[in-house]
């Protein structure tokens, strides 16, 4: 499971090992004050993360 | 003379308003606030609430280090003997807030803290050097956990003596104890008495946590099924099964067979923890859909399962949440679904 989150200390507590972060708790798969495109970019560049990391052995916190 | 002590307070108990103000930055004004006047009460001749910080929720969350920086810059000139925050009972991000804010008072302001909250919030977990004093899990127990901090805040700042069963706090796994053998001989006998079978009792008392077996690589995504879920609060459309917007017990399932993206009129957002407006708007935000489709079309994942999974993961006890996770993987599991993303907001 790859967890997308933006509240990461909670997330490590609660067990979750591959752990990408984010973009607000309000939008976590989104941009909240973008255009559209951008709105999506930020969506399919963090899914993409999320595919990524589940193949890695866990190192921590990625970045979308 | 009247000691004086600062009050950490969300936009909601610090009266700014609900969610549509959870982004406000850090401010501090003048005097007790919403709940910081019961405090202010209690706390009698010996000690004053003399100001209020407020910090929006999501502000904290979003921004975790430049708001610690913030209400430090904030409370470094008050000259405070102590502060005070929450209490946040079993909200996530308040108590987050309250102890990452905490501590950091703590540890480098020199300032001690008394936070108050739920066992089970994050938040306690966060909490470090600081009192967490026990509280109810809702706000309806505001009166108790009020009256058990100012009793626990006038006795630090007399600096009599604290225990936590009889003030209501969480264990630090510190306690002041005369012994006559020194730590080097009691260690010596405890491993003694280890060695030997023999009972013996630790001095610092582990918090036991449930260890998660490390799953298995996803070797090849290209030819796995890869599922959604979120704790975001998504339902059905107009929530047939009436799913709670918190306190969950159960999860819901949305049949995405088919669809190229979310839409709002495919689904519904309901929970109480945050401003849906975003997630509402766009459910992609919670479960890309969208997004998903578009690897599954470049052979970056194998199939989309057409089934998403969502709870409403605010007030849900650890218990619960076990179970709905279970329940939700049992499914998994029979599907033939190798990974999930899960989305948290």
């Amino acid at each position: 499971m790859a967890h997308v989150c933006t509240m990461i200390p909670v997330a490590r507590a609660s067990g979750s090992r591959w752990i990408v972060e984010g973009h607000g708790v309000l939008h976590p798969l989104g941009r909240g004050d973008g255009s559209t495109d951008e709105d999506e970019a930020v969506r399919l560049r963090t899914v993409r993360s999320a595919i990524d990391v589940l193949s890695r052995a866990p190192e921590g916190v990625s970045g979308s | 003379m009247t000691r004086r002590v600062v009050h950490y307070l969300n936009q909601f108990f610090g009266q700014v308003g609900g969610e549509e103000f959870a982004h406000e930055p850090p401010s501090v004004r003048e005097g007790p606030v919403g709940p910081g006047v019961l405090l202010d009460s209690l706390l009698g001749d010996d000690a004053e609430v003399f100001a209020t910080v407020v910090v929006g929720d999501n502000h904290a969350a979003d921004k975790p280090e430049e708001t610690v920086d913030t209400v430090l810059r904030l409370i470094g000139p008050l000259e405070a003997d102590l502060v005070v925050a929450g209490p946040a009972f079993n909200s996530g991000r308040y108590g987050v807030s309250c102890a990452s804010a905490g501590t950091a008072v703590a540890d480098q302001l020199g300032i001690p803290v008394v936070t108050g909250m739920y066992d089970e919030n994050p938040g306690v977990d966060a909490a470090s050097g600081i009192f967490v004093v026990r509280t109810g899990d809702r706000a309806t127990g505001m009166r108790a956990a009020i009256q058990h901090m100012a009793s626990l805040v006038l006795k630090l700042l007399a600096g009599d003596p604290v225990d936590p069963a009889a003030d209501h706090y969480l264990p630090r796994g510190r306690v002041n104890v005369r012994d006559r053998r020194t730590a080097a001989e009691r260690s010596v006998d405890m491993l003694l008495a280890k060695m030997a079978d023999r009972p013996f009792e630790t001095e610092i008392p582990h918090r036991v946590i449930q260890p998660i077996p490390m799953p298995s690589l996803l070797t090849d995504p290209s030819q796995a099924r890869i599922a959604l879920v979120t704790d975001g609060g998504i339902v059905e459309k107009g929530n047939p099964r009436h799913l709670p917007s918190g306190r969950s017990t159960t999860f819901s399932v949305i049949d995405i067979g088919g669809l190229e993206s979310l839409t709002s009129d495919d689904v519904d957002v309901v929970h109480h923890g945050y401003d849906t407006t975003h997630t509402s708007a766009n459910p992609n935000r919670l479960l890309p859909v969208d997004a998903a489709r578009r690897l599954e079309r470049e052979g970056v994942i194998g199939t989309l399962h057409e089934k998403a999974y969502s709870t409403a993961g605010v007030s849900t006890t650890i218990t619960d949440a076990r179970r709905i996770g279970r329940g939700i993987a049992r499914e998994f599991v029979n599907d033939g679904v190798l990974a999930v993303i899960l989305t948290s907001t």
